[in-house]
């Protein structure tokens, strides 16, 4: 690989040919501030907040686009710099209602942190007047523009990892405005939720499904169970500080039963039962020659090929999802009790599949999660403390569950099983290239899973929020997953 | 017709010369092209020959000529005198360049204003052109699809936004595929320049600059209107030639190069026309055209409604762009209606600084060129206003 | 619709590069871009229908409404502007009793403020339609408008 020398900050560095200065200067500890920036996802180049100085050049170059070349010196936090971003981030604040104090991102929030961090004075270009630019026509995502700061990380991540579009921007010059012209529910929204996960302010939220949670836990009569996806394990630490990737399997079922949960199980361990399931519907497909039989774990990834692929929706599997499945081993558990069942998730897709399966009577994502933890009378200036302060309990077990539980990498049930011709593919975009080939006749997997966030669930719609530069199609995913494998191997020694 | 006159009258031998020598030698007319010192005359100032060179020697079996007739720069209007009274021109321009590039097909990117002149660019393109197809592609109105890459996503049926460069277009632009992309009046030169040579060419201009410039003159000038002069011409020359100010009228200043341009006072007058002339009175020729105003113009006013436009027709990709036009304007708004508050020259000095350097292309960074170089020429024009503020204290 | 026959025969023969070209086809079938219109073009050029709307909201020669069968466009770029274009425009508004931006009750007559119609020697400038004219005058405005009222 051709390497590039060059100095940033003063710092000698080495990087491929090709790299961006961001990422050079990232790889090598220098941090530059950004908001439209999406790791592999968006082009870039729009926010401007990522701004340098180079030796040689009158104007700023935008980190995150600027190729680094051989002998170039870049200055990433001159004064110059930093104030061309306080500026930009003043300009933005300017259009911006700052209800941070009720705003679902509030603490959690890429603008509040750089606004801190640049010493903003959020008034000094007058006060904004809001537009009441709000999409509440979707029954899952609600969109308001008087939080948007116009990155397009939603546009290129709907568009580019989604294969999807259904995010426009219209308009043109102070008027430009994201996604508000076409409403959401009016679009060919597939409900993955990467838009939402990838806002770095509140523009983008999942409507709140934890009251009806809440009021669950308040009635007496019911006992309220939750199913835990095991993504969540390794992602809900992040919301409390913990790096990404560390299994906190422990202390949120502690936290849970703190909460009031009466049963907290993990969907993993009915891996097994689906996995059977799916094998003996693999086997009648076989038998019928109606190949390939298509996974249903994704919910997000099924709407997609109803939409674009209506010929092979008759080859989706009429089985259930682990999740699906865990659930209704729950039922079954507490049957003669009356139950109320809250599927753990991180994912968005699910909220819109237990709406037409109600198989369970709440779907919360990780944001959720972390949003009721830390109402559970633990101010959230003391979540942290709280957390960190937990003791580690066991999840609760079926009566009838299989010895192993198992989980994939991706968080699909494919690769479980072992089946030679069997396709898995993660992120639409990749995987409308293979649903082409199949419908051509030119690809003949037996057994097809997609999902549909790229890198699986582990980067779901329903994730943990996480800062542009950690984004990716892989890399975030890849490090969750090194949580959830270790636990996966810590658990099965400690069952056989 | 004014001034010298080799751009605006199509002579049609020197056309079929030009495509002819082309055809014949292809190699041997870049040189001519290169020796000629031809330079965009978008306002780049890119040597011609060398960019259209770029283009030839990409290997691909699929690259674009593209004619940018986009002329939204408020202030300018000589590509449509160019299309209006030599449109063969401009197309044996575009016809050279195809056969020097190998090109499969060449598009003129026509705003929507000019929409009139279609009829007439066909006719020209069926005369010059029967081999290489050339399409007249008629914009929707934007401003934005003036810059290069902004034009070529709109040709490619998109919202017309510019683009990161690198890649540039002549490696990957219109399809992804080399692409050399270039202002009506630069294709306008190429038949004086290959069938005439190119010393004859370098007769007019400076060493630096070489041939003639078409300049549009607006405002307070007794007769406005499109001119063709040597490159270097002062821009005082450029003013009498037009016929001086009207009776009765006081010349104040001017604006040089579009409505991007600077405003410049009257020391401005003793500057050549080219880069470096322009350069010393803190301007640049943009896309060649100069607005005079005389004492009734109160600068703020100008500079308002400059950003008024600006505010409008921003592509809103960007930050500094998108929001820098839309606070300049407010607050030039608010200081001709109610004064505005003392800080805002500071205010404006500083959006004006982050736009020039922080916007992502050459329109964003140039919009706030008025307004900075009007606070150092103008500034009691602004203080003036300041001063009916109560805030302010004499 | 007879027009949606002739217009999806017109878009059997594109590509995702024509949406322009298309949004601009369905304008001249109805003098703007119906709902309609452009539903058909977000499914046969396979562009999502949010995309399509993007584009069309991107050029302000693209119309989501009806406009009137007589655009008047007063130039407002800075050369028009020294030449008090300001007083044309505020004549304008005043004879049809209008704000820019608003059409007539009849449909006849719309009145838009535009950039630089590239007539600024003749500023300042107004394009009727497609049709040039310049330099209009607060005092020539009401003889203008007859005219247009008379065709």
């Amino acid at each position: 690989m051709d390497m590039v020398k060059l100095k940033i900050d003063g710092q000698l560095i080495q990087a491929p040919k090709g790299t961006t200065i961001l990422e050079a200067a990232l790889s090598n500890g220098i941090h530059i501030p950004s908001l439209c920036y999406l790791k592999d996802i968006s082009d870039g180049g729009v926010c401007r907040i990522c701004v340098c100085e180079a030796e040689g050049s009158k104007k700023f170059l935008p980190a995150c686009t600027t190729s680094i070349s051989e002998g170039m010196c870049v200055y990433t936090d001159t004064p110059a710099v930093r104030e061309s971003r306080r500026l930009n981030l003043e300009l933005i604040m300017a259009n911006h209602n700052g209800d941070c104090t009720e705003c679902e991102r509030g603490g959690d929030c890429e603008l509040q942190m750089l606004c801190k961090e640049y010493g903003v004075n959020r008034k000094r270009f007058g006060a904004y007047s809001e537009t009441h630019q709000v999409d509440q026509s979707d029954a899952y995502i609600v969109r308001n523009n008087d939080r948007c700061v116009q990155c397009r990380r939603c546009v290129s991540v709907c568009k580019n990892a989604e294969n999807v579009g259904a995010i426009g921007v219209f308009g043109r010059g102070s008027g430009t405005r994201i996604g508000i012209d076409v409403p959401l529910r009016e679009t060919n929204c597939i409900h993955c939720g990467m838009c939402v996960a990838c806002c770095p302010v509140g523009a983008l939220t999942v409507k709140d499904d934890t009251f009806s949670v809440w009021k669950a836990i308040a009635d007496k009569r019911r006992k309220v169970a939750a199913v835990v996806a095991p993504g969540v394990e390794v992602e809900i630490g992040e919301c409390f500080g913990e790096p990404a990737g560390s299994n906190c399997a422990g202390k949120l079922v502690s936290m849970l039963r703190l909460i009031g949960f009466d049963r907290v199980y993990c969907a993993g361990a009915a891996a097994a039962r689906t996995v059977s399931e799916e094998l003996s519907a693999l086997e009648t497909a076989k038998k019928a020659g109606e190949l390939p039989l298509i996974g249903c774990t994704c919910p997000a990834a099924l709407e997609y090929i109803n939409q674009y692929y209506p010929e092979l929706s008759k080859n989706i599997s009429r089985g259930k999802s682990t999740q699906m499945n865990a659930c209704g081993m729950c039922r079954e558990e507490l049957c003669g009790d009356e139950v109320f069942v809250v599927s753990l998730t991180t994912c968005l897709a699910e909220k819109t599949a237990v709406r037409k399966n109600p198989y369970a009577d709440a779907v919360l994502t990780v944001p959720e999660i972390a949003a009721m933890i830390k109402r559970a009378g633990v101010s959230t200036y003391t979540a942290a403390q709280v957390w960190d302060g937990l003791d580690e309990t066991e999840y609760d077990h079926f009566k009838n569950e299989a010895s192993v539980w198992a989980i994939s990498k991706t968080g699909g049930i494919g690769p479980l099983l072992d089946e030679s011709g069997g396709l898995y593919v993660t992120g639409l975009k990749t995987a409308d290239a293979y649903l082409k080939q199949i419908k051509e006749g030119a690809l003949k997997p037996s057994y097809l899973e997609i999902l549909a966030c790229p890198g699986g669930c582990l980067n779901g719609g329903g994730q943990s929020h996480q800062t542009g530069s950690a984004h990716s199609l892989t890399d975030l995913a890849e490090s969750r997953s090194k949580g959830l494998k270790n636990c996966f191997e810590l658990r099965n020694t400690e069952e056989m | 017709m004014k001034g010298l006159n080799m751009l605006l009258q199509p002579d049609e031998a020197c056309i079929h010369r030009a495509i002819q020598l082309a055809r014949d030698d292809p190699k041997g007319a870049l040189d001519v092209l290169k020796a000629s010192g031809l330079r965009g005359r978008s306002g780049s100032s890119f040597p011609t020959g060398i960019k259209w060179e770029m283009t030839a020697q990409c290997s691909s079996a699929e690259k674009y000529v593209v004619c940018n007739a986009d002329e939204g720069e408020p202030g300018t209007f000589k590509d449509r005198a160019l299309l209006e009274l030599a449109a063969e021109n401009v197309v044996c321009g575009i016809v050279v360049c195809g056969i020097l590039t190998e090109a499969v097909k060449g598009y003129i990117y026509l705003r929507e204003e000019y929409s009139s002149l279609k009829a007439g660019i066909e006719t020209a393109i069926q005369k010059l052109s029967p081999d290489f197809p050339i399409e007249v592609y008629a914009g929707c109105g934007s401003y934005v699809c003036g810059e290069e890459t902004a034009l070529l996503e709109s040709l490619e049926g998109r919202r017309g936004e510019p683009q990161n460069k690198p890649p540039y277009p002549s490696s990957a632009g219109l399809f992804g595929k080399p692409t050399v992309i270039s202002n009506v009046e630069t294709f306008a030169n190429v038949p004086f320049i290959l069938s005439n040579g190119a010393e004859a060419f370098r007769m007019n201009g400076t060493p630096k600059h070489t041939g003639t410039k078409l300049v549009s003159l607006s405002g307070c000038v007794e007769n406005p209107g499109v001119y063709e002069f040597p490159l270097g011409t002062t821009i005082g020359e450029i003013f009498e030639t037009a016929g001086g100010c009207p009776e009765g009228k006081k010349l104040k200043g001017m604006q040089i190069g579009g409505g991007s341009g600077a405003v410049a006072g009257l020391d401005a007058l003793s500057a050549a026309f080219d880069d470096e002339g322009c350069a010393k009175a803190g301007a640049s020729t943009g896309t060649g055209s100069i607005l005079f105003f005389d004492e009734t113009c109160d600068v703020l006013d100008l500079c308002l409604n400059i950003s008024e436009f600006f505010e409008k027709e921003s592509c809103g990709k960007c930050a500094p762009c998108r929001l820098g036009n839309q606070r300049i304007h407010a607050i030039l708004e608010d200081m001709y209606n109610n004064g505005g508050t003392p800080d805002d020259l500071e205010k404006l000095e500083s959006l004006g600084r982050f736009m020039t350097k922080s916007a992502a292309c050459g329109l964003g960074q140039a919009a706030a060129m008025p307004l900075l170089s009007a606070l150092r020429s103008f500034k009691d024009d602004f203080l003036k206003h300041l001063r009916r503020s109560s805030l302010i204290e004499e | 619709m007879t027009n949606l026959c002739e217009f999806s025969e017109f878009l059997s023969g594109c590509g995702k590069e024509d949406l322009v070209k298309a949004l601009k086809e369905a304008q001249s079938l109805w003098g703007y871009i119906p709902p309609d219109a452009e539903r058909m073009i977000g499914e046969k050029l396979e562009i999502p229908i949010a995309y399509v709307a993007s584009v069309k909201s991107f050029y302000s020669y693209l119309y989501s409404d009806l406009p009137a069968s007589c655009i008047i466009r007063v130039c407002r770029a800075v050369s028009c502007h020294v030449s008090e274009s300001k007083k044309t425009l505020s004549e304008f508004e005043k004879a049809l009793n209008l704000k820019a931006g608003e059409t007539t009750a009849d449909g006849k007559f719309r009145l838009e403020v535009c950039g630089c119609l590239g007539a600024c020697d003749k500023a300042p400038a107004i394009m009727v339609n497609d049709k040039l004219f310049g330099p209009v005058r607060p005092e020539d405005v009401v003889k203008i408008l007859e005219n247009l009222q008379r065709r």
